[in-house]
């Protein structure tokens, strides 16, 4: 009686099919979990480069905001990217855009900002209407190289526009900007590096391609921070840091004073501000609990005041 | 108009300077016996022979008294006698021609009670009482016997009838006779009753054990005595075993106990206590300062309180006890029986007739020489202390299940308004056949809002991510906004108590956005209904909506698409339009028009539904599933990720 009850309530939708849990959560899972790896919270390895971060610098070039032009509004290119490349909020793509143009968290600004975005006491940027923005000479040559047609194209998400897969990227921006991420199952933490001493590396790779890492490790000496810092881990202990590349640095920067140290880096002027460093790695990704994106965003990158 | 404002016609009710009264000498207590003795009913009669027992009292206290003599006579007219100084009848120096006793007792504010000299402690302060009964007399007569002489003084309505004079020697009598009768044009019909009287003249008997007062009434009331004599050596002490008569007490003896505040405080006065509590009774208090009755209680009250409060906590504290914190003055005060008794000097009074003492010392000096002695009695008495501390416990724990009781039944009364404030829902209670859409955010709550059958389908708009129930502490889960308006909706509990006959829906859909985050959601609430509501999966209750992926236009013609095969059908056949077909991929279901959303997702006609079921063979996959996707370990993730890869095709941007 009951059964017949069940299968008449139930016919009473069209199509009503049945699918076991452990189905049913597995694959919307790791539908969320490649996705988040992939085109989310990680960088692409090329150009060091996340999709918003991406798209904002493809968008700002199609709005023509050459590093020796005029600004913008960042409404209107927070506006642009979202409505052309980037079908998520706007809050979250012009917070995305003035994390590029803080000089103080990023080594190489990829946008130039004009008005407040915000400054190392942890302020907020001006809201997105007061603001503008243009790129800076970095970003644009991350781009050289797209009317050259030297990347591959792929439709928008509504098939409306082209946008690159990936960007030219004729500076090495992922290890000079360094860049942090959680996905889901990974996470990434890549310290920011002097764009010299990378470049000097590169020379010498491109002449010499089976260098070992150790002498890599004599033109690049170690990270590089926007604010910088006095880095006093011996170099042993460094050498076995970019060996791994998994490896917990944070002791590794000493703070304010200049003191000896193996490596000496400049010591940037940010103004008034504290006496106080941007400790961009905290983790290194392995082992610990990179959980879902979003999981504790205070916990990398973690700022050190004195 | 203007003539008529300016004429200046005489107006017999002309109001100037000459319609200014002053009232003189005893006048404004005829005129207006309210404000001096608080009306002209049977109490303010009752308390004319209050005023002049008291100063007899004051004469007592101050040491100078020993007996005290108070007569009704058949006439309702009172005779109050002393054995005290009496009042003095030399001439005023201020007023001459006029005796003392003449000055006290026809002028208001006149009296010996000012400034301490002639008593430390007294219950008349403001000099207006004897005034005052002579004003509303309409015949007085008062004899002082002092110095072996008597004199004798008469009175109507305040108004000497004569000098005092002498009226011979007298050799074995000292003090003050005042006899009086009040005034019918005042008081009218009211007449003295013996047994309000007697019990008044009795409690002045406990309040000071060094008098003896004599009673003697010339009326019968059928149950008064008509004579008696009182005298309490125990004092308050003795009061309270009287009135409290056999009715079982806590303690076997009262606690009570008498301290001068001299050698302590430097200030004349002293306190009298009895307390004891009964079950058999409601709590009682009666305190009094300086012999008068405060039935408002007031400072002195408070400060008692509050050492026996601070006491009994204290004990409960040293007794390991520690429900006696939730003792408040209320559950001291609703059991016990009760007397304070102060003196002090000055005292401070609301109004005239005492109802409240306003001394803020007497709270700090009564609390400090109250506290002490409780201390010592508790520990002392160890049977009786532990006895009332358990009573008061009782009672304590008897009022906060009263309230709590109280909470409950408002929460239960209006259990269906608290349902979360997002709640859309459906106008059937009845739960068959109903269904709650779990939506995510608000930009889907309005068009699924709009798209809805409002009586059968409800909707609750998520924000955000939720909680993942398997990585979060409990404690995390339970203060979680979004879980506890979930489970309130639901009307369920979480873990173990989960109910499924709780459930207000018969089917639980969750309909999230066909993106990635929409899916990260789904896993999220499925999770969560895994790991907390079990038996609901189980029983068939939850689904999943399927939103459609694809919307195909071709000119005016306009299809959905709830996958690719769809699609690719569509696509071959053609939609019967014209021109090329256009492609849409959803993602949100804001992205919707509520009458499509409607159409393609929620119309049990025409929707497609996903029941979520748990493998009945290998229900341990399911869990091991569910641990390893949503658990805190990222290594189990991250393998079942390089392992599953390859079988997601298509990925969103």
């Amino acid at each position: 009686m009951a059964d017949q009850d069940d299968t008449q309530d139930k016919g009473a939708d069209a199509r009503q099919t049945s699918e076991p849990l452990a189905r049913a959560i597995g694959a919307r899972y790791l539908q969320y979990a490649l996705s988040t790896i992939m085109h989310r919270a990680l960088p692409d390895a090329r150009d060091g480069l996340k999709p918003v971060h991406r798209r904002i610098l493809y968008a700002m070039r199609e709005l023509r905001l050459a590093s020796n032009g005029g600004f913008r509004k960042s409404a209107k290119i927070s506006g642009d990217v979202m409505g052309n490349y980037h079908p998520h909020g706007d809050a979250a793509i012009y917070d995305a855009m003035a994390r590029l143009a803080q000089d103080f968290v990023i080594r190489y600004p990829l946008v130039d900002g004009q008005g407040n975005f915000g400054n190392i006491d942890g302020d907020n940027p001006a809201a997105s209407r007061y603001t503008e923005a243009r790129m800076t000479a970095v970003a644009e040559a991350l781009m050289q190289g797209l009317d050259e047609n030297a990347v591959d194209f792929r439709p928008n998400y509504d098939g409306t526009l082209e946008e690159p897969e990936v960007l030219p990227a004729a500076v090495p921006n992922l290890l000079a900007n360094g860049s942090s991420g959680i996905a889901v199952g990974m996470a990434t933490n890549i310290p920011p590096h002097n764009l010299d001493e990378l470049i000097a590396a590169c020379l010498h790779l491109i002449k010499t391609p089976d260098t070992p890492d150790e002498t890599l490790l004599d033109f690049v000496k170690g990270p590089d921070f926007p604010t910088g810092g006095v880095i006093v881990e011996p170099r042993e202990s460094m050498v076995e840091t970019y060996r791994h590349g998994a490896r917990c640095v944070s002791p590794a920067v000493a703070l304010g004073n200049r003191g000896p140290g193996p490596w000496h880096m400049a010591d940037r002027d940010h103004g008034n501000s504290l006496p106080g460093a941007e400790i961009q790695v905290d983790r290194a990704a392995g082992g610990t609990d990179p959980d879902q994106e979003g999981a504790d965003p205070r916990r990398c990158p973690r700022r050190i005041r004195r | 108009m203007a003539d008529d404002l300016l004429t200046n016609t005489p107006d017999p009710n002309t109001y100037d300077a000459s319609s200014i009264e002053v009232l003189e000498g005893l006048e404004p207590v005829r005129k207006r016996p309210g404000m001096y003795i608080g009306g002209t009913d049977e109490r303010a009669l009752h308390h004319l022979v209050a005023e002049v027992l008291d100063n007899s009292m004051d004469e007592a206290v101050a040491g100078h008294a020993s007996r005290i003599e108070v007569e009704l006579h058949a006439d309702f007219s009172v005779t109050i006698r002393d054995n005290g100084r009496g009042i003095p009848v030399d001439p005023h120096p201020k007023f001459p021609g006029k005796s003392a006793l003449e000055v006290i007792l026809c002028t208001l504010h006149a009296g010996g009670k000012f400034s301490g000299k002639a008593y430390q402690t007294s219950g008349g302060l403001h000099g207006v009482g004897a005034s005052v009964v002579n004003a509303l007399s309409d015949h007085m007569r008062v004899e002082v016997a002092r110095n072996r002489e008597l004199f004798v003084q008469e009175f109507s309505r305040g108004i000497p009838q004569g000098p005092v004079r002498s009226a011979g020697a007298v050799a074995n009598r000292r003090g003050t006779t005042v006899t009086f009768h009040p005034d019918e044009q005042i008081f009218g019909s009211h007449r003295f009753k013996p047994a309000r009287m007697m019990k008044m003249v009795r409690s002045k008997a406990y309040l000071f054990s060094g008098v003896e007062i004599r009673w003697k009434s010339e009326i019968d009331d059928g149950e008064t005595p008509r004579e008696a004599v009182f005298h309490f050596p125990g004092g308050l002490a003795d009061y309270l075993r009287e009135t409290l008569g056999n009715a079982a007490t806590y303690a076997e003896t009262p606690f009570a106990g008498k301290v001068e505040f001299q050698p302590r405080f430097g200030q004349p006065g002293s306190v009298e206590w009895a307390i004891n509590w009964t079950p058999a009774r409601d709590g009682f208090i009666q305190s009094y300062c300086n012999t008068v009755p405060t039935p408002e209680g007031g400072t002195h009250e408070a400060g008692f309180w509050a050492a026996i409060l601070k006491g009994v906590r204290g004990y409960g504290e040293l007794s390991g006890n520690r429900k006696a914190a939730n003792i408040t003055r209320d559950d001291l005060v609703s059991g016990a029986g009760a007397l304070v008794s102060c003196f002090i000097a000055e005292p401070e009074f609301v109004g005239q007739t005492k109802d409240r003492l306003a001394t803020t010392e007497a709270a700090r000096m009564v609390e400090g020489a109250v506290r002490d002695h409780f201390d010592n009695w508790l520990a002392a008495n160890t049977k009786s202390a532990g006895a009332i501390l358990d009573f008061l416990v009782l009672r304590a724990e008897e009022r906060l299940r009263r309230r709590a009781e109280k909470e409950t039944a408002r929460k239960t009364a209006t259990k269906k308004l608290r349902l979360p404030g997002k709640l859309v829902d459906c106008s059937q209670s009845a739960r068959d056949g109903t269904e709650l859409f779990i939506v995510e955010g608000d930009s889907a709550g309005g068009s699924a809002k709009m798209g809805r059958d409002r009586k059968t389908q409800a909707l609750l708009p998520l924000r955000g991510k939720i909680l993942n129930v398997l990585g979060a502490a409990s404690g995390k889960l339970t203060s979680n906004a979004e879980i506890s308006d979930l489970c309130q909706a639901l009307g369920v509990g979480m873990g173990t108590k989960f109910n499924i006959e709780d459930l207000r829906y018969d089917k639980v859909i969750i309909m999230t956005d066909a993106d990635v985050d929409g899916a990260h959601i789904a896993a999220l609430l499925m999770t969560f209904f895994f790991s907390q509501m079990r038996p609901m999966i189980d029983a068939g209750h939850l689904y999943l909506a399927c939103p459609p992926l694809f919307r195909l236009t071709q000119g005016a013609r306009r299809v959905y698409c709830l996958d690719e095969a769809e699609k690719a059908m569509w696509m071959a056949k053609g939609l019967g339009g014209r021109g090329k077909i256009d492609v849409s991929r959803f993602k949100g279901l804001g992205e919707m028009d509520a009458k499509d959303l409607k159409e393609t997702t929620m119309d049990p006609a025409s929707r497609k539904l996903i029941r979520v079921s748990v493998d009945e063979d290998a229900p341990g996959e399911t869990g091991d599933l569910v641990e390893r996707l949503m658990g805190k370990k990222p290594e189990l993730r991250f393998q079942y990720i390089q392992e599953n890869a390859r079988f997601v095709e298509e990925l969103d941007v």
